[in-house]
């Protein structure tokens, strides 16, 4: 695939723009006219060429805008990445983890040699040529986690497996959905699922935990979550709400258009070999109303989604302000 | 939630004057007999009449000083049992956490009256004593909303800035 | 079957009389990482006979060019272990899965203090090794027949030296299992492997002793007993299928096409839980998953150790 990096911004004056090769492999979550909440999980297999799926680690054209936006998060706001010391071995696998599949799957800009623990690793996109010993933290220039953290798109938390339930002891996350790393640090599972509405009684959770506690190390997963998003603004934590929050507050018939996203996040999850945690990317794809217009069929599956969607779900992804504004943008023009 | 007796080796109860005290002593009252020979209560406030055998200290900061040792000696089957307001019992189990206790080995009763202690997700300052679910941040100046979610390891709910509808739409 | 792994048998040592140890080399490529506490399932053709036991890892984690499984010889098993000592030579192709994990190490853990009975001595062969890879502090405590008996217990003397505390039957040396868990680093943890006997009492001192459950684990090495042949039908097909002495009802089922999902093959993990649609004879829970309310319903069985007296069963296939 050739293209140019983009050079859009996630803030500010909100440059992000998608091509037309970027709508076109946007990843489309909605396969029925309804939605509901359900495990969804598939196996994280290579999917169509390029797809958003096609490798387990998908780098598109927004890779050096959404690496520079996440240095930006990073220098503002240290807490935003952060592992507990008995996490430190999975922080290694990740790394290993997502070295091997760069290299692999986009050798025109990524290259590891290892022999041993004598690990060289090139990143030519941020002109990155690093040697270090794997297992020691003092040969890299910041922690493991967020050493690679910062080179690969999407958020990562790493989960440590123990007393049946899964822990959120590790992660870095600059764009993250209306969570705090900072405080949902050390929870497990259950405890940090606990604002989702609907999906408790349902034993949603119960069961998509242990399905993850039977991870295998051959078996990725995946599955496909979305919510709405004003401006293509990635970093919409908690912590930051005063800054994206009145941003809201503009949106109009007018507007809305353009500033309302789609916002698809692709999350992945795999088994670790040595320290036997789970790491979980969280891969977030944007597409403006406009954008999404382009593509007829996604136009009115996703305003059919809206017409039908259970109150609950409408209030949790904040929608109920928009969802008349955004039906009538999708649909008009359109038979 | 009123303590319970767990099985173990050594268990320190601590706790503060008032309904925390109280707490610890109808926790040995109800114990067995092989739990009191084992059992440290350790609390501030003036020493209860009764048959109980505690020690009592003028203050939080002695009571820390006094319990710092005997954290530090702590070995595997050690239980902590801490009971009184939400503050206290936060910063007594940040202190056993830092002398190797994990959560497993604690059990508290917190007697907080309804009030909560709300951490600013913005600023990361913790503020004591919240009651109903709106605060005003003390260090900040952001109001509040205060959510259910809850964090062991902050000892705090969730607070999250409430924003205002600008008075004229754009 | 998803992910296995074909490895050539490199050599066959002799650990201890009973004990020997499997060196599996891939054909090609490299073998996945695991932690230690990890094991394989070894499927082993018999003729027309499959058979799936799941062994620990013994190998040093890191970058595996390796895996190496110890199989103790069982006599009265159902006859996985007699095919491998007895049938199995150096250059024959065997398929392992990928490792997994259900007694992992607790990397919170400010000491690990490790208690083996046995042939439970394996796990801890590769733990110890990533233990001291990490100069995490660790000792071993290791209960044997007989000097001789004691699979590993020169290499891992020859290893870590101090940590490792050998007591031998034959000699009246006893693991002072009381002792030990008296008197431990806040923040330890204890794990252990080997006869059931042994599990019980380790896990009920530790509880009396104020120890949080959280804080010991325990990986209990059953396998499938053989029993009285039975048959089963399967409720959704209508098939009949039989199963024999010394094959258990989880390898009659995979002889017969059926996918049930498996992974410790000792009735511990729960994976292979299987609904029961109706039963006239008697289940034998021989598993140490399902709850007694569970077991005493008649609605579930773990068909990897589990039996059934009589001839009545219908599973929910």
């Amino acid at each position: 695939m050739s293209f140019a990096f983009s050079t859009g911004t996630f803030r500010d004056d909100y440059g992000f723009r998608n091509s037309a090769e970027g709508i076109a492999r946007f990843p489309f979550p909605f396969t029925e006219e309804r939605y509901m909440y359900s495990v969804n999980v598939e196996p994280h297999v290579p999917g169509p060429k390029g797809s958003a799926f096609e490798h387990p680690f998908d780098i598109d054209e927004h890779y050096l805008a959404e690496m520079a936006e996440r240095d930006l998060v990073l220098r503002r706001d240290p807490l935003r990445c952060q592992s507990m010391p008995h996490m430190i071995q999975a922080e290694w696998d990740l790394v290993e983890l997502v070295m091997t599949a760069l290299a692999r799957d986009y050798p025109q800009w990524f290259h590891l040699a290892r022999r041993g623990d004598d690990w060289h690793w090139t990143n030519r996109p941020m002109a990155i040529d690093q040697r270090f010993t794997f297992g020691d933290a003092a040969s890299l220039p910041c922690p493991p986690l967020e050493y690679i953290g910062r080179q690969v798109q999407g958020d990562f938390t790493l989960l440590d497996q123990r007393e049946d339930n899964l822990w959120l002891d590790a992660g870095i996350l600059t764009s993250q959905g209306k969570w705090s790393l900072d405080f949902d640090l050390g929870m497990n599972f259950i405890e940090w699922h606990a604002p989702v509405p609907l999906a408790h009684g349902l034993g949603v959770f119960e069961r998509a935990l242990k399905f993850l506690l039977a991870l295998r190390l051959d078996g990725p997963v995946r599955r496909l979550n979305w919510s709405i998003c004003v401006n293509p603004r990635l970093d919409t934590s908690l912590e930051s709400y005063p800054e994206w929050g009145p941003e809201h507050f503009a949106v109009t018939p007018e507007t809305v258009g353009h500033m309302l996203q789609l916002r698809v996040e692709l999350q992945s999850l795999y088994r670790l070999p040595r320290s036997n945690a789970v790491a979980f990317s969280i891969r977030c794809y944007l597409i403006s109303l406009d954008e999404l217009r382009t593509n007829p069929a996604w136009a009115a599956r996703f305003a059919a989604v809206l017409r039908d969607l259970h109150p609950d779900l409408l209030r949790y992804k904040a929608l109920a302000p928009y969802r008349d504004m955004i039906i009538d943008r999708l649909t008009r023009d359109l038979t | 939630m009123s303590l319970t007796p767990r099985p173990g080796t050594l268990h320190l109860i601590v706790a503060e004057a008032g309904d925390g005290l109280a707490s610890a002593l109808a926790l040995l009252d109800t114990a067995g007999d092989g739990f009191r020979a084992a059992a440290r209560l350790l609390h501030t406030g003036e020493a209860p009449a009764g048959p109980a055998v505690t020690v009592s200290m003028p203050d939080e900061a002695a009571l820390v000083r006094s319990l710092t040792p005997a954290l530090a000696r702590a070995r595997m089957g050690t239980r902590l049992y801490l009971a009184g307001g939400a503050g206290f019992v936060a910063r007594l189990t940040a202190l056993a956490l830092d002398h190797g206790f994990d959560h497993g080995m604690i059990e508290t009763d917190v007697r907080s009256h309804g009030t909560r202690r709300v951490q600013c997700v913005h600023c990361k300052h913790v503020i004591e004593d919240v009651t109903g679910t709106v605060v005003t941040c003390d260090h900040c100046g952001l109001r509040l909303g205060v959510r259910d979610l809850y964090s062991r390891r902050l000892q705090a709910h969730l607070g999250v800035c409430i924003l205002d509808r600008p008075a004229v739409a754009s | 079957m998803t992910g296995a792994i074909p490895v050539r048998i490199g050599s066959i040592v002799q650990e201890a009389p009973l004990v020997k140890r499997f060196r599996l080399e891939p054909l090609d490529g490299r073998l996945p990482d695991f932690s230690g506490g990890a094991h394989v399932v070894v499927t082993m053709l018999d003729g027309a006979r499959g058979r799936r036991n799941a062994y620990s890892l013994v190998n040093p984690p890191g970058d595996p060019d390796r895996y190496e499984i110890a199989v103790r010889r069982v006599a009265d098993g159902r006859g996985g272990s007699i095919f491998l000592h007895d049938r199995v030579r150096v250059g024959d192709i065997l398929t392992v899965t990928p490792p997994a994990n259900l007694f992992p190490l607790d990397w919170r853990a400010r000491r690990h203090l490790l208690i083996a009975g046995g042939i439970g001595i394996t796990p801890f062969v590769a733990m110890t090794a990533q233990l001291a890879a990490l100069g995490a502090a660790f000792e071993l405590h290791y209960a044997m027949r007989s000097p001789l008996a004691g699979a590993f217990a020169d290499r891992l003397q020859q290893l870590h030296g101090d940590a490792v505390h050998l007591y031998a039957g034959s000699h009246g040396e006893r693991l002072p299992i009381a002792r030990l868990i008296a008197d431990q680093l806040l923040g330890t943890h204890l794990y252990v492997c080997g006869p059931a006997r042994l599990i019980d009492e380790v896990r009920a001192t530790a509880h009396a002793a104020g120890w949080p459950d959280a804080h010991v684990h325990a990986e209990r090495f059953d396998s499938a007993r053989p029993g009285a042949p039975f048959t089963a039908r399967l409720a959704r097909s209508g098939r009949r299928i039989a199963i024999e002495t010394d094959e258990s009802l989880l390898e009659a089922l995979e002889r017969e096409g059926v996918a049930i999902d498996s992974l410790c093959r000792g009735g511990a993990c729960g994976r292979c839980v299987t609904s029961v649609a109706a039963c006239d004879g008697t289940i034998e829970h021989a598993d140490h998953y399902l709850s007694a309310a569970d077991k005493a319903s008649g609605r579930l069985i773990l068909p990897c150790v589990s039996r059934v007296r009589g001839d009545g069963l219908v599973l929910d296939l």
